[in-house]
């Protein structure tokens, strides 16, 4: 970032070439269609660019850059008058960079899914951020707005109800394998 | 508090450790469940490269300076405009009116701008404002005016009965228009400020907001009419007026933005 604001025309690309992905991801998991999350994180990188002069030297990047894709998120609902509350499948232009996962991770994968859209969404973006985006709680804390701490009742908060879903949805399917615990 | 202590017992200052340590399973799936397929980038990376082509020109230099300049910038226009008044414009009756009054109305002015300004430039770098913020500025900064055209230093200080009877139309109207050239330079100040790409819900009306409050203190300088019609029909409605014309822009680009 530092190279970016010094002028750096490559700078810039490297930035983007290193976080949108995981940006992509982040808008993904959350917006209707691939053409929105798509939208949100150019929008994320053109406010960035429009940005650099306020950019501290020395101060972490990705804070800075899931703050300005979370406020641009809220916005965006706001106008279309849309929120997403649950988590939707991936997209079929996604292409996986992984192995497939066995059938069994899959529906675990799945209840998981299910489970995080019953929470609350404090909690939930908490642990999406930490988990998903791989983002410290100290690093979550600018992007939602909270203090570290918060940010860590939060997620326990998020984690013992991720728990008594996913065990209830274990008891409800009466299953003898896959087990959470 | 049975809840705190018990939280506090479960490791708070490490909510992982604690996951790790009392469901490994769920754990290892939230690990798992973080490996999801990346998508490719490349058209998007070009429409990127083509919109940062886009980003030249004054406009894009100035809305790109720092924030704390911009808001500099539109703090310096207003006070120019003050100013302005204060040298070449001076109320007739400026040495009868109650100093007290004036100044009060001008630092309350100075202040619901400043709150306005803050609200308009917020950068979105930072974790937004509490959503109540942006009405309440804006409620304040239009209540201000209005209020100011009632004061009791008005109706108990007639040092100037300019704007009665036939021609209050005109008085009212001049004022109207003299408001408007003083809330030009904030207003143009801060569109060529933006960075955003679209209007944020209460954005545009607040930038109105900031321009009428600009020219209220300007008229509240110049003109020594003290009748409360001609303050309200002369220069809140300054306020009003340019606050639900950028409300009408809002509605039309926010409608244009579902569609």
């Amino acid at each position: 970032m530092e190279a970016h604001v010094a002028g750096d025309a490559t700078a810039f690309a490297e930035l983007f070439e290193r976080y949108a992905p995981v940006l992509l991801r982040a808008m993904a998991r959350q917006l209707h269609t691939p053409e929105e999350a798509r939208d949100l994180v150019q929008q994320t990188f053109l406010q960035l660019h429009r940005a650099r002069n306020d950019f501290r030297l020395g101060a972490k990047l990705r804070p800075w850059l899931f703050t300005i894709a979370f406020n641009l998120k809220r916005e965006h609902f706001r106008r279309t008058a849309r929120r997403r509350e649950a988590l939707g499948p991936l997209h079929a232009d996604q292409e996986p960079s992984q192995e497939p996962l066995d059938p069994v991770t899959h529906d675990q994968v799945q209840a998981l899914k299910g489970a995080l859209a019953q929470l609350p969404r404090a909690h939930r973006e908490v642990i999406e951020l930490h988990w998903f985006d791989g983002l410290s709680f100290a690093e979550v804390a600018p992007v939602v707005g909270a203090s570290v701490n918060a940010v860590k009742v939060r997620a326990h908060r998020g984690y013992r109800r991720l728990r008594t879903i996913l065990g209830e949805t274990e008891s409800a399917a009466n299953r003898s394998s896959g087990s959470f615990k | 508090m049975k809840r705190s202590d018990s939280e506090s017992r479960l490791g708070l200052n490490d909510p992982d450790a604690s996951l790790r340590a009392e469901d490994p399973g769920l754990a290892s799936l939230l690990d798992s469940s973080s490996e999801v397929p990346r998508a490719s980038l490349d058209a998007m990376h070009r429409d990127l490269a083509h919109s940062l082509a886009r980003e030249s020109g004054p406009r894009a230099w100035l809305s790109s300076r720092p924030t704390w300049l911009r808001g500099l910038c539109v703090g310096l226009a207003g006070l120019v405009v003050i100013l302005w008044q204060f040298f070449f414009s001076l109320r007739a009756d400026f040495n009868a009116y109650p100093g007290s009054a004036l100044w009060l109305a001008l630092f309350s002015f100075g202040t619901a701008f400043v709150l306005a300004l803050t609200v308009v430039l917020w950068p979105v770098q930072r974790p937004a404002l509490p959503e109540w913020l942006a009405p309440a500025a804006l409620a304040l900064s239009l209540a201000l005016p209005i209020a100011c055209c009632f004061s009791k230093v008005h109706t108990g200080h007639p040092a100037s009965l300019v704007g009665e009877g036939e021609n209050f139309l005109r008085l009212a109207a001049n004022c109207f228009a003299y408001g408007l050239v003083m809330a030009a330079p904030a207003l143009a100040l801060l569109y060529v400020l933006d960075r955003r790409s679209n209007p944020r819900r209460w954005s545009l009306p607040m930038v109105a907001s900031i321009g009428g409050l600009t020219a209220n203190s300007a008229l509240f300088i110049h003109c020594s009419s003290t009748r409360p019609v001609h303050l309200f029909f002369g220069h809140a409605s300054v306020s009003i007026a340019l606050a639900l014309a950028y409300a009408l822009v809002a509605a039309v680009a926010f409608s244009a933005c579902r569609q």
